[in-house]
């Protein structure tokens, strides 16, 4: 495995003399190598380094035993061991005017990887070769990425004047058949609700990226938390189906990245990945198959003749085939109500025949979209119900509450729109409760409560983000559940 | 000349309103003009600042560094808000006080441009400062639409630099026909404050584009930050002039300009060019140069 974006550095593990290296550039002055150093070889130094910290220097270079403590508990990989008899293939890092190909793109294999730079990788490995944005924390990295990889690819990478710029050039881009994406946070998405709306009408394949922050707006720019999940089931106005995926690790910041692109596709809408500060700015190892080996699914682009075409015609699966701009098809696309031919129409029938469509196509798909992770569901008492960062939250409460004898189920919402209703609905006459802690003041667990009716008792745990849920509010959570029951 | 000299001393007030302690990088160049700005105006300003670097420089309140009331706004809002408090006091029967909407390059050149056209359009009773250090530095370096021909940024790695010139948002906005319009720099303390001064007299939306490099994200010495400054001017990279009521003056006309090769050498994010890069970056400036002596010779009061 190596870190992402590190100079490769092939070492012979063989204990001899050598020197320790500092990349001063890199340093952020977190002093951990002083501090853990055994022998105190490394201090302070006086100088500043291009970001205004003071990067460490060999003091003591006599008492060095080449350890490498240094080199593991570097978080910025700015420090490693060089023995004499190293052989590196990089030594430098990567210089402007030098051809090394940094970030060699498709990739492939493991890496050290931080969740939104793989959420880059991801929609690269699916196919997306037009990205639009708008610089937000904690989102920025995935522009950055992009930018960087994307020209190489022979993409398009637009730094658009602000998000509602963004999301309208990625629907343009889209309409012309190109697989778009588009990354912002809380702020940004406010702002692209509108062309949201737009896509969802003119259904239009597209994913946004949505690296929650906390909010409501400015918030916590640098911190995270789950507050928009709602708004990206009612952020424009109207009715519409929608799908959002929330991931929880790095690694799934790429596949679900794959999976969200193969669902905008077959199901024309934008698709959001409701990813968190967290996840996104999480350094984990992430394991990239290659790109032939991926389950990647194309538009149903039309076979019909240019006279026989009718643009929002839609067979017994509701999604209208698809025909790209400068194709031949003359056809005319609008966010006014439509009807099969694109024309504008104001008539009552037309928007009903619409707007129910482009609810129902999703509804009725809602089998093939949802994914959900259950472990130990089926003879469970009390079933904590998650999404994205908390189910990794939640875990270590549920192993508590197992020791005590409590039988507890997960249950992770790997897709949250459309809402798993059936499954909830059916766990719900089993359990004496559910358990929803998320990362704001309740929003998933109103629809928990929708589904569960009566059957079963709904404890919802909220926080407002910028920190985590405390491991015993969820515990006591799942204990009351539970003796809820015995009464 | 010694005459001279006491003069420019003289106009810089000692008062500082802007207190130590704030959080900006070393060597800002952004933190200096709101110094020297709020020295110009005094107390009575309200401050209305968008996400930007200075939301973050004043600091947690009331740790703050700024001594004036601040209204921290959305991205885009920047004059749409000042124009509300503007006319909000007006409607309350309140005056004397100055609003200023203090924005980076990327909230008034990209996200809030139209704000601030529609403030400028209605002429609301406002001074919206530009403090313009090139990109988007509070996110991390992202290249904006003020960002110069040929420098690197997070989003315009050096392979694909960017290319395409500076949007020049001084001309837009004298074409609004805006009362007053004016270019300052931090190197300039002198001609800023009387800038402010000035500015704070008239009625109606007054426009200023400080220029405040940026060390972090120029990849500069943050101890050069004045002189990077004071290059910029003096290789006419930044041009220091002002439009009243439509009439061009050019303030400070180097007497020898300088190669802009020495401005982009004290720079990392100009390292990557070739000497072709520069001799294109040269021949702009010396065109955008020309262009405005003559719009000064064109479109000058003649009584001065």
């Amino acid at each position: 495995m190596q870190p992402y974006g590190n100079p490769k550095v092939k070492i012979k593990h063989k204990k001899l003399p050598g020197r320790v290296v500092v990349i001063a550039d890199r340093c952020k002055g977190c002093d951990y190598c002083i501090d853990y150093c055994p022998r105190d070889v490394l201090v302070r130094s006086e100088g500043f380094n291009t970001k205004g910290y003071h990067p460490p220097k060999v003091a003591n270079e006599d008492a060095c035993t080449f350890c490498g403590l240094c080199e593991r508990i570097c978080p910025d990989f700015a420090i490693y061991l060089e023995h004499e008899n190293t052989q590196r293939i990089t030594i430098q890092e990567p210089r402007r005017k030098q051809n090394i190909e940094f970030f060699p793109s498709p990739l492939r294999g493991e890496f050290f990887m931080q969740g939104d730079i793989a959420c880059a990788e991801g929609a690269l490995a699916a196919g997306c070769r037009f990205f639009g944005a708008y610089p937000i924390t904690p989102a920025s990295e995935i522009a950055e990425h992009m930018s960087v990889v994307l020209p190489r690819l022979k993409g398009v990478f637009i730094q658009f004047e602000d998000e509602i710029a963004s999301i309208a050039g990625i629907l343009g881009a889209s309409w012309a058949g190109r697989k778009s994406m588009t990354a912002t946070s809380g702020p940004g998405i406010s702002l692209m609700n509108e062309n949201i709306g737009l896509g969802m009408m003119m259904e239009v394949p597209a994913v946004i990226v949505n690296v929650q922050r906390g909010s409501p707006s400015t918030g916590l720019p640098t911190s995270w938390g789950q507050s928009d999940m709602m708004q990206a089931r009612w952020g424009s106005h109207g009715d519409y189906g929608s799908i959002a995926l929330c991931p929880k690790s790095c690694q799934e910041m790429f596949d679900l990245t794959v999976m969200a692109f193969n669902y905008s596709e077959k199901y024309r809408l934008p698709v959001f990945i409701m990813s968190d500060g967290i996840v996104g700015h999480m350094t984990e190892k992430v394991v990239i198959p290659p790109v032939e080996k991926l389950k990647l699914v194309e538009r149903k682009y039309t076979r019909k003749t240019a006279d026989k075409y009718k643009p929002y015609e839609a067979g017994p699966d509701l999604v209208p085939e698809f025909a790209k701009a400068g194709d031949g098809y003359r056809y005319h696309t609008t966010g006014l109500t439509h009807d099969e031919r694109g024309y504008p129409d104001m008539s009552e029938e037309a928007h009903q025949k619409l707007v129910n469509r482009l609810v129902n196509k999703i509804k009725a798909h809602a089998d093939d979209i949802i994914i959900l992770e259950e472990k130990d569901t089926e003879k469970a008492d009390v079933i904590v119900i998650s999404y994205g960062i908390t189910s990794r939250l939640s875990a270590p409460a549920i192993a508590i509450a197992k020791k005590k004898g409590i039988k507890v189920g997960s249950l992770r919402l790997v897709t949250v729109w459309p809402f798993p209703e059936k499954r909830i609905r059916e766990l719900s006459k089993r359990v004496s409760g559910f358990v929803v802690p998320e990362m704001n003041l309740g929003q998933i667990v109103l629809e928990v409560e929708r589904c569960s009716g009566k059957n079963c008792t709904v404890a919802g745990i909220g926080h407002a983000g910028g920190g985590i849920i405390r491991t015993e509010d969820i515990v006591k959570a799942i204990t009351e559940a539970a003796h809820g029951k015995k009464k | 000349m010694n005459e001279k000299k006491k003069d420019l001393t003289l106009s810089i007030p000692k008062e500082e309103i802007m207190q130590p302690g704030h959080l900006a990088c070393q060597g800002c160049g952004a933190s200096l003009a709101m110094r020297y700005a709020l020295k110009a105006l005094g107390r009575n300003v309200i401050l209305d600042i968008p996400a930007c670097c200075w939301a973050v420089i004043d600091g947690p309140f009331p740790y703050s560094a700024t001594g004036v009331p601040i209204y921290h706004t959305a991205f885009e809002t920047a004059a749409a808000v000042a124009s509300g408090i503007s006319n909000g006091l007006r409607s309350v029967g309140k005056s004397g006080a100055t609003i200023m909407a203090w924005a980076g390059d990327g909230g008034t050149f990209d996200i809030g441009i139209q704000a601030l056209s529609g403030a400028a359009e209605r002429n609301d009773d406002i001074i919206y400062t530009v403090y313009d250090n090139e990109a988007y530095m509070n996110t991390g370096i992202q290249r904006s639409s003020a960002t110069p021909h040929g420098a690197w940024t997070t989003t315009t790695p050096v392979k694909h630099f960017k290319k395409g010139e500076k949007k020049d948002l001084d001309s837009i906005m004298v074409a609004h026909g805006i009362p007053y319009m004016a270019t300052a720099s931090i190197s300039h303390p002198e001609d800023l404050i009387k800038k402010y001064q000035k500015a704070a007299k008239i009625r109606g939306t007054k426009f200023l584009h400080v220029y405040a490099p940026c060390p972090t994200g120029w990849k500069s010495d943050p101890a050069m930050t004045v002189k990077v400054a004071k290059l910029a001017v003096e290789t006419n990279v930044f041009p220091i002039y002002e439009v009243e009521n439509g009439n061009y003056r050019i303030n400070i006309k180097p007497s020898k300009r300088k190669e802009v090769k020495e401005y982009l050498s004290m720079q990392g994010r100009f390292k990557h060019l070739t000497e072709e890069d520069v001799k294109y970056i040269q021949e702009n400036i010396d065109r955008k140069w020309d262009t405005l002596l003559k719009k000064e010779q064109y479109f000058s009061s003649k009584e001065k």
